[in-house]
Order: structure tokens, then sequence, then C-alpha cells
């Protein structure tokens, strides 16, 4: 226990300065400490690591680490960490169903935790013997621990300041013992009296200047925290109110009772604005299995309910009666979140599940079960993602995913080959089935199969206008079709081995060809034989013009195999002569895709690393890896997204300028075949190997 | 003009060129005559036209000799020879009377009647009016159309995929199979007048039976579901019989050799009550099912089958789970937890082959989207069942399964199945028995 101690301790000298300080004592049950005028100027000196000072039956430590103020400001200072917002209508509504990733290893039953309100911190509790337990802080943009702490007694809460500075350890029952924690400069508390009994939801407003919050009844009382009169008393809930939060503009309060009723009221006139309701099914789903005694900390959920209201400051340990509120808030609502730009509430229930709300037309969205009570919820700062903390010990982040797709077919075997014209309207298909399919996308209907004499289709690419294709099997022939006439234009020769991929230029008539042979082949739809041939290396696995249709892109792979660097070179596709080689990819490269301007390129390779590049001299502006293989690139212009297959089965979407990723879902097969987007359509298209095509529609149609 | 008349028409001005030609023409001749016969249309408007109309008391009255000039006749005349036309193209064919109709069709069917361009069928139309089909017609699919025809025996015959068949009325031959694949419940037949499936390498001779041909220009294989047919080589006239549960392929050259095949029962179910039966993958649950339920089945991650993730299903029975026909119907209810997701996949064998090599799945996001916790049962016909794979299976009759399974994604493990069973809705039941479908043609 002393060693840990010490290197605890040693890490947080190492991170920052400690500085001790003295707050105010313990409160009675239902007193609730604000962030007020009234403020004790208490500067610790920076030098001591802890004084413990008993007040009345409490101890306090007070411990603070520095640089870490939960420093938003206070126009952001609601459900989600300050930062720029992503084009989040870019992707569609707000489904928060799309891949899901851990953020910390998951903790071990019983542990505690607590989002900060401005979600920059998460404080864990973890019990390492009968008797203590370690803390730990993770900022939650590095996801590193800032700070970690040894505790010789278990805790039963972790509850924050509203400021967000501060958090408590709830230690023993009743008002036993408390430490107070400092992340940043020390703030001086005061408490004061509010409600009598257990506030069960507390919400500050983004400015701090008010704070909402309901007792055991179904009433919500808005304040002032500077003064002590209440501004607004809220009627409207038949069931106790569990969960509260103030919108990020400030205007809007929106609370929910434990029958998953939802009541959006005017802040400035206490208005009842909007009434939702939760979906009754979602809150009568089954309890998830491991919510069972053994599971739950062990004090009771009350610490998921005072830490999951946002903002939830530090409220007084939970007495005898109070726990009886906090089993019943156990089978309703634990948390409610509202995106930063406002258009999206999030719920959790005690039952396992969050939902999404598009606060526009008050529809719901996608749920998601997460297998254990959801303790808290929060966005992401740029709205790419909801994270997501739940009793089991799992915090993880839930990335944004477009609505669910459309499914243009199932179709016999593999599908190999799926493009979308420029303008998503057309999709074309083909695979193992021998057949290329035309298909209206915005009916979702064929339009036209025509026969690839028996050949299954393993390539090929559409026209950006959607009226020429080009098709190759396993060989070296290479289909033409007439999409207008829905007639083959017949095959032409020329390559020697296998032909991996195929690209148009813009002008929808010039297309290349890139093969084992080690050749690039230019062509006409017309033209019988190629009009170019650009000699490489080695095997090309990948080609795609660019912008002005002047420069080709090529990727080789190395003859030892793909988990060997090869080259990506750009060449002059009329004079057949490289212009820049971007160097610096580890394995081989699978797909890039040129900025709308041609100034720029990002590719990925199969190693999962995303690179920028200037397309004219072939420096490296920035780069991005991912844990896995990377290919099938596409740029959305409209939005300046990048769309790219992740393996095996998976979509991610990234900002083009920064490489930022803005969205992760997976498609509901076992592998993507062939991934294509409408460049300015705003559409992609999978094609998966159980033989289905999916369609995406980005944005708001 | 009948019902058929007016579909048929309806279909020659579709696909026919010169056929809407001649009808727009015939159009135009009949509207002149009729203005010749009764002047000027009343709704012109010449006026707002700018064209001058003389005032009421100048019109002269035509006689009735002079409105019928010889150039009206004549015009007359073509349209009284067309319309003739018209009746002798869609006269009543008392010589060939309809074998059948076609029922239903999914997917891209037509229907080739003489030397007539290829009627594409519409699936609704084809609902709303069987298609008669009269001796002499084919009927194609193409790689995703089927098409049922029923008989007026009320012999029912699927046309599989890329399929090409012929309705003769020939003693010895009364359906002609070119190529494709076709499923036939035979109904009783007269002794003397059986019925006779002719394909490019042998004739298949049934009394009453249920069978399936695979046939292509070098090889034809027969698969009896249920009675007994004979099948006689065309090349050198050696038969077989071949009987329910046994397959036989016809080549050109080697010797005709019965195989035999297990015949599983045509219902089978899982309930789940009684615990997780022996050899299932999964988690059994007791918790939070639906009323009236004591078990269900909970799929769990299979860290060893990386591209199937997510999995509970049956153990693989070699002798095959149930029977596959395309009317059988698979009735799965299930709680699904988004976003958890499933496939449901049959691993199946071959008549020929006893390794199962090949999965059929049913791939259908509306199969997802349901309310989170809500328990929801559908019945899937197998015929929806789609091939999954990367090359091309070999082109063979049978479809066995072995093995049925729910794949998802491992993470998600939020898929519960309380049953599941397999019937089959029966040729009469789904068909015969409905007089909206058909029914007895004549």
């Amino acid at each position: 226990m002393n060693r840990r101690h010490s290197i605890s301790t040693r890490a947080l000298v190492l991170i920052a300065g400690l500085v001790l300080a003295q707050q105010p004592g313990c409160r009675p049950a239902g007193q609730m400490a604000t962030e007020g005028s009234e403020a004790v100027s208490a500067k610790e000196p920076e030098s001591r690591l802890a004084l413990e000072e008993p007040v009345g039956r409490t101890t306090q430590k007070v411990i603070s680490v520095k640089p870490a103020p939960d420093s938003a400001p206070p126009s952001m200072r609601t459900g989600a960490v300050s930062g720029p917002l992503l084009p989040f209508k870019a992707i569609g509504a707000g489904h928060f169903n799309g891949t899901s990733e851990p953020l910390i290893p998951r903790l071990p039953s019983g542990a505690v935790m607590g989002l900060s309100p401005q979600r920059r911190f998460l404080v864990t509790g973890e019990t390492i013997d009968k008797t203590g337990l370690v803390v730990r802080v993770w900022d939650l943009s590095s996801m590193k621990v800032v700070l970690e702490r040894q505790e010789p007694n278990g805790i039963e809460a972790i509850r924050f300041h509203p400021h967000g500075r501060s958090f408590t350890l709830d230690v023993g029952s009743v008002c036993d013992s408390k430490t107070w924690v400092e992340l940043g400069a020390a703030t001086a508390l005061r408490p004061r009296q509010t409600d009598a009994g257990l506030a069960s939801a507390l919400a500050f407003s983004p400015d701090g200047r008010r704070v909402a919050s309901t007792g055991s009844n179904q009433t919500v009382e808005i304040r002032d925290v500077t003064g002590s009169a209440t501004r607004h008393s809220l009627s409207g809930h038949q069931h106790p109110v569990q969960v509260a939060a103030f919108s990020p503009d400030g205007r809007t309060l929106i609370t929910g009772d434990a029958a998953g009723q939802l009541i959006g009221w005017d802040v400035t006139t206490g208005k009842k604005q909007k009434t939702w309701s939760f979906a009754s099914n979602l809150l009568a789903a089954p309890v998830p299995a491991e919510r069972h005694k053994s599971d739950l900390p062990a004090g009771n959920s009350s610490e998921s309910n005072s830490t999951s209201a946002a903002g939830g400051g530090p409220v007084s340990p939970a007495t005898a009666s109070e726990r009886e509120v906090s089993s019943s808030a156990a089978s309703g609502l634990t948390a409610i979140a509202f995106s930063p730009d406002q258009s999206v509430l999030a719920v959790a229930t005690a039952n396992g599940y969050t939902q999404t709300f598009d606060l526009a037309s008050g529809a719901a969205l996608s749920p998601v079960f997460h297998q254990s009570p959801v303790v808290d919820i929060a966005f992401a700062a740029d709205a790419s993602s909801l994270l997501v903390v739940t009793q089991s010990g799992t915090v993880s982040r839930w990335w944004r995913a477009p609505a669910p797709p459309l499914l243009l077919t199932q179709q016999q075997g593999s599908v190999r080959f799926a493009a979308l014209d420029a303008a998503g309207h057309r999709a074309v298909t083909g695979g193992v089935d021998r057949q290329l399919k035309v298909w209206d996308v915005d009916r979702q209907s064929l339009i036209r199969t025509l026969d690839n004499g028996g050949e299954a289709i393993a390539t090929g690419a559409l026209s950006p206008d959607g009226r020429r294709a080009v098709t190759a099997a396993y060989g070296t022939g290479i289909a033409l079709w007439d999409l207008e006439g829905m007639k083959s234009l017949g095959k032409r020769y020329g390559h020697q081995k296998r032909i991996w991929a195929f690209a148009f230029a813009p002008d929808n008539d010039t297309f290349a060809s890139a093969a084992d042979d080690q050749t690039v082949r230019i062509w006409r739809i017309n033209s019988p034989k190629p009009i170019r041939t650009i000699d490489l290396d080695a095997a090309v696995r990948f080609v795609r013009f660019s912008p002005d249709g002047k420069g080709l892109l090529a990727a080789t792979r190395d003859p030892r195999g793909w988990q060997f660097p090869a080259r990506l070179q750009l060449w002059d596709a009329q004079a057949g002569k490289p212009l820049a080689e971007f160097r610096g990819h580890r394995m081989e490269v699978n797909s890039a895709v040129f900025s709308s301007d041609g100034k720029e390129l990002t590719s990925c390779d199969a190693e999962g690393e995303i690179c920028r590049w200037n397309a004219a001299t072939g420096e490296r502006l920035g780069s991005r890896h991912y844990p896995i293989g990377l290919s099938h690139s596409g740029l959305i212009v409209r939005h300046g997204l990048i769309v790219i297959r992740r393996y095996s089965s998976g979509v991610l979407i990234s900002q083009a300028g920064d490489l930022t990723p803005v969205s992760s879902f997976d498609v509901p097969a076992r592998s993507i075949s062939d991934l294509n987007v409408a460049a300015l359509g705003d559409r992609v298209i999978a094609g998966t190997d159980d033989g289905a095509v999916y369609v995406w529609r980005l944005g708001h149609e | 003009m009948s019902p058929e008349q007016r579909q048929r028409m309806v279909q020659l001005l579709q696909v026919d060129e010169t056929f809407r030609r001649d009808y727009v023409r015939l159009c135009q001749l009949s509207s002149q005559l009729m203005w010749a016969a009764q002047g000027a249309p009343p709704d012109l408007n010449l006026r707002d036209r700018g064209i001058a109309i003389p005032a009421k008391n100048a019109v002269t009255r035509v006689s009735r000799r002079k409105r019928l000039s010889p150039q009206r006749v004549s015009l007359g005349a073509i349209v009284v020879l067309v319309a003739l036309g018209l009746a002798w193209t869609f006269r009543p064919n008392r010589e060939s009377a309809p074998l059948g109709v076609v029922s239903s069709v999914t997917g891209t069917v037509a229907v080739v009647r003489g030397n007539q361009p290829a009627m594409p069928l519409r699936a609704d139309d084809v609902l709303k009016a069987p298609l008669p089909m009269r001796p002499g017609d084919q009927i194609q699919t193409d790689a995703v159309g089927s098409a049922v025809l029923v008989l007026a025996d009320r012999t029912r015959i699927l046309l599989g995929p890329e399929s090409q068949m012929t309705l003769a009325a020939r003693p010895d031959a009364r359906v002609v199979v070119s190529s494709g694949h076709v499923t036939a419940q035979v109904a009783p037949q007269r002794a003397d007048a059986p019925m006779i499936f002719v394909t490019p390498r042998a004739s298949v001779r049934v009394l009453g039976t249920e069978l399936e041909l695979m046939v292509s220009k070098e090889r034809t294989e027969i698969a009896v579901t249920e009675g007994k047919v004979r099948v006689t080589r065309s090349a050198d006239g050696t038969s077989a019989e071949v009987s329910a549960g046994q397959f036989l392929p016809v080549d050109e050259d080697e010797s005709l050799a019965v195989i035999d095949w297990p015949t599983p029962p045509e219902s089978w179910s899982e309930d789940f009550e009684s615990g997780l039966p022996p050899g299932w993958t999964g988690q059994f649950v007791r918790e939070a099912l639906p009323a009236g339920s004591r078990g269900a089945l909970q799929g769990r991650a299979i860290p060893e089958a990386p591209g199937l993730r997510m999995v509970a299903g049956s153990p693989l029975i070699e002798r095959g789970l149930f029977a596959w026909h395309d009317d059988s119907m698979l009735h799965v209810t299930f709680r699904v937890q988004p976003p958890a997701w499933f496939h449901v996949c049959l691993l199946a064998r071959t008549y020929s082959r006893r390794e199962p090599l090949i999965a059929w799945c049913r791939v259908d996001p509306d199969l997802w989207r349901v309310r989170a916790g809500e328990w929801r049962t559908v019945e899937i016909p197998l015929s929806e069942f789609r091939w999954t794979g990367s090359t091309q299976p070999e082109a063979t009759l049978g479809r066995i399964p072995l093995q049925l399974t729910f794949v998802g994604p491992g993470d998600l493990p939020g898929v519960v199945i309380d049953s599941v069973r397999v019937e089959r809705k029966g040729f009469e039941a789904s068909r015969l028995s409905d007089p909206s479908a058909g029914g007895d043609p004549r």
C-alpha cells in the first residue's frame, strides 16, 4: 500500500505540483454546494501533499494537480468538451450506433466512475483490496491518466463540482468522510441549503448562474446560484424526475422522469415547450443480466444518479431514504446530454440503453444496447461520438453513423464491383453472378441486367456521368459497356497479366487500367488499342486520375507482398512521365484520393495509416494511424469528407483537411468487397461478400 | 375485348414497335373518319387560335352524299380492315386452348409466342390476371427471375433463374426444358398419357410425383422428391427408374447411375424450452422471454472464427435438418437489441456432394430494424435465401441444409432466438387452392 502510495505521489509530482487546500466541511443531507459569490479565498501552499482537517464529523482531504482545469468557456459548458464542430450535418441524422471502441481498460466490478461536467475528465475508482482503492483521473482527450491516487478506504461515489475543477470521493456512509480533489486552481466552495431531502437530479446552466434541481417529488426548481430565490417551480411530470440538462444556449432545460417522459422547459419563462415520450418499450426492455446485486458497487447505484445529472455537483452522500429513491431510479433514466449544436439529445437508461432524439422533429433515432446499466453519457466536443460509461466498468466511444442504408440488392454470391455515378443516382454492380446490373438508386430498382458472357466481374469502374463502365474478370480482357444503350461494347485486350483496377478520367471517355504486368494502360472507349502505356517496376494494384485528368496516380505492390512498402507515384497521363513520388508508407498503399482542387492527395495503406500529401511536391503534410488496414477511399466533395473502407467490414469517414475522424460504422456483412462514393451526390455504396449492396445517403437529402 | 385480349394488346404495345405504329395509325384514321362524319370537333377553339369562322348563317350545310366522299370511304375501309386485322390477331383460338397459366413471377421473366418478340411479364400484372399459356409458348427467366406455371391438370412447375421452357401439346413431350432449373409437382396422370419432360439429353416420364430437373446442353440432372419417374437418355435410349430420395445425372457417355441422397423431414423445429439442445452453439437464456416461453438461445462470440463473429446455431446433421423446398417457410421468433444484427445462414450440401460447401443466407436490414427489446416473428421463404460465396459453385441439383446458424458481430451479442421452425406451405395450400392465383385455368 505504501509503495503504491509513493508511486502515485511521485506521479502527481511529475504531472504537476500538488496543492493542498482546506475546504469547508461536510453538508448535511439535502445540502448542495454551488459555485457562488461567497467564495472563500483559501489558496493553499503548493508544496504539501495533503492536509487533513476534521470538520465536524467529516474528514476532508484536498488535493490539487496542475495544469488541468476543466477550462471550457462558459458558452460551451454543457454536455460536451469545447472545440470546433465537425461537419455535423454532413453525416446525417444523429445516429450514434456506429463503431464502438473502449476508451480505457475495462474496470472491475464495483468500480465507481464520474465524468466532469464539461466531459474533459473521467475519474475512476477501482477497489484493489478489501480496504483500499486506486483513484485515477483520465484526460478524455488523450486518454491518459493525469492523476493517480491510492485511497485507504472504499468510496461510494465520485461527484464533480459543477465548475469541473474539483470532485469529491464520498467515503463510507452518511457524511462520514469526504475527500476533495482539486484538478486546477482551488475554488472556494460554500454549501447552500436548497432542497430538503435528496437532490436526485441536478443541472447547472452553461453560464453557471442557474441550477435546476429536483427532490424526491415531481417538481423541478430553477434557482439563481447567486441568490436564494427560486426563479421557477416547474410542474408537469407525473413520475419522479431523474435527469435534467440545460441546452448549450442555456435557454432550454430538459428534464426526464422515471416513466421516460422528457419535457423541455423555457428557462426564462418556466413554461413547458415540448414533451417527448421516451420509447416505452426501451424502458420496458429486460434489464441486462449483468445488473445483479453482485455487480453493483458496494453501496448502491446512487452514484450513477448523482454523477449522471448534468453538472452533478457535490451533493451529499445518500441516506437510507435517498437510497430508496435511487433504487427506483435504477429502473428509469440515468443521464441525458445535448449535442454541441443542440440538434440531438441523448438519453441513457438504467437497463442498458442509449437512445438519441432529433430535437427538431422529436424523432427517435437509433437505440444502442450496452449490456449493462448506463451510468453517464457525454458528447464529444466535435459531435463525432458519444462517450458512454456503464456500470460494468466500460467507458467507450460510440461513433456516429449515417442513417440506416438502403439494401439495393441481395444477389447470389459475392459482389466484387459496386460504383455510383458522380451524382449518385445510378449504381452499377457486378460479381461472381456474372452479371452487370444497372440500378436506379432513387427508386431502389433494377434498370437492366447485362450478361457478362459467363465471366465473373472482379473489378470495374463507372464513368462520372454514369454512361460508360469498364469491367474485368480475373484475366486480361477489359469489357466495355454502354449504359445508355444498355449494351456491351465488346472487349479490349492489351495487358499480359491480370487486371486489378480501373479509373475513369473526368472526360468520361478516357480510362486507365492497372495490371500485374507492371503497366498502366490508358484507353479511350472507342479506341481498340491503348493510347498510352506506362511502365512501372512492379505489379500495379491501384490507379486514379487527378481532377483535371492530366495526372495519374498509380500504386504498386512489392513482390514480397502487401506487408512491404511499394511505390505511390503521380504520372503525367499524357506524357507518361513521373511527376512526383509519395514516400513514407510502411506497407502497400491500397487507395488514394485527390482533393477537389487536385493540390493535395490522401492515401491509405494496408497497415492502417492515412497520409496527406502535397500532390505537386510529394511533401507529407500529415498522417493518422488506425489499428487496421485501410483501402477503397473516396472523396465527398461538398462536405470535404474522405470515405475509406476499414478492414474488414468497416467504413471510416474523416475530414479531408486534417484527417479528423467524423464517423465510423460497420456494414452488416462479413466483409466489404468494394466501396465507392458519389463525389457530388453525398452517397456511399458498398458491395459485400454476402451478396448484398448497401447505399448510404449522407447529409440531409 | 376480353381481359386476356386487352392484356395481350397492352403487352404488344409495350414491346412491338410495328404493332404500336399500326395501332397509332388506326387511331388517327378512326379520328379522321369520325371528324369527317360529324364535322369539325367541337372543342378545337378555332376562334382562339385566330382561325376565322364563318358567321352562323353563312354555314353551308353539307349534304350527306358530299361528306361521304370516295376518299373518306376509302379511309373507312382501311379502318375496317385494320380493325379486322386486330380482331384476327386476338381471335379466340379454339384449336389451342390454354395449357395452363403463369400464376406468379419474380425478377425478369418473358414469354415468347410464335414469332412475336419476347413479352416481359410484370409480377403485379400476373398476380392480377394470370397469363394463359398456349401450346408452343416459351417462357424464359434471367439470372434473378423465376416463374410459377400451373397447368390445367393442377401440375405446378417452378422455373428457376436462367431457365428456358416450352409448353408442347405433343403426347411424347408435354414440357420441353431447354436449360435451367425446374421443380415440378406433377398431378396424377393417366397411365396412357404421362407427363413427359424433354431435355436435350433425356426424357423424363412421370405419372405423378415431385421432381427437380437441372438442364444444360451437356448434362441433365433429375432428382425425385416423391414417387417415381423413368428417365430415358436420348442418345442411346437407355433408361433408368429414379425413385424418391434418388438422383440421376445424365451425360452423353457415362452410364446411368442412380445416386441415393438423404431425405430429411419436411418440417423441423426447435423451441429451446428444455435447455440448449445437444450440439447447439450459443448460450441458453431463461430471462426476459416472450409469454409462455421457458428458454431461448443467445449468440456468443466465436474468437476462432473471425469472419463469423457471433454465432448461434444447430449442430451439423449429415442426413439433413429438413427438406429444402422453395415454398418452405422458415419461422424465427427473435429479439434484437440494437445495434446488433444477424444473418440467417444455411450450410447445405448438394445431392451429388456430401461435403457441406455452400452457405445460403438471408440478408435483410428490415430484420434488424425492430424496436429494442421487442419480440418478433418473421416468415422467410427458403426461396429468398441467396448463395453467398466468392466463387461460383458447381451447377448441380439439390440443397440439403445440414446446419442452421445465426451470424452477427461478435461484440454485440444482442440477438436472442426464442424458436425456429421450418414448415412447408405446400403447393396445394399455397397456390392451387387460391382461385386468385390462377387455380384451375379451365
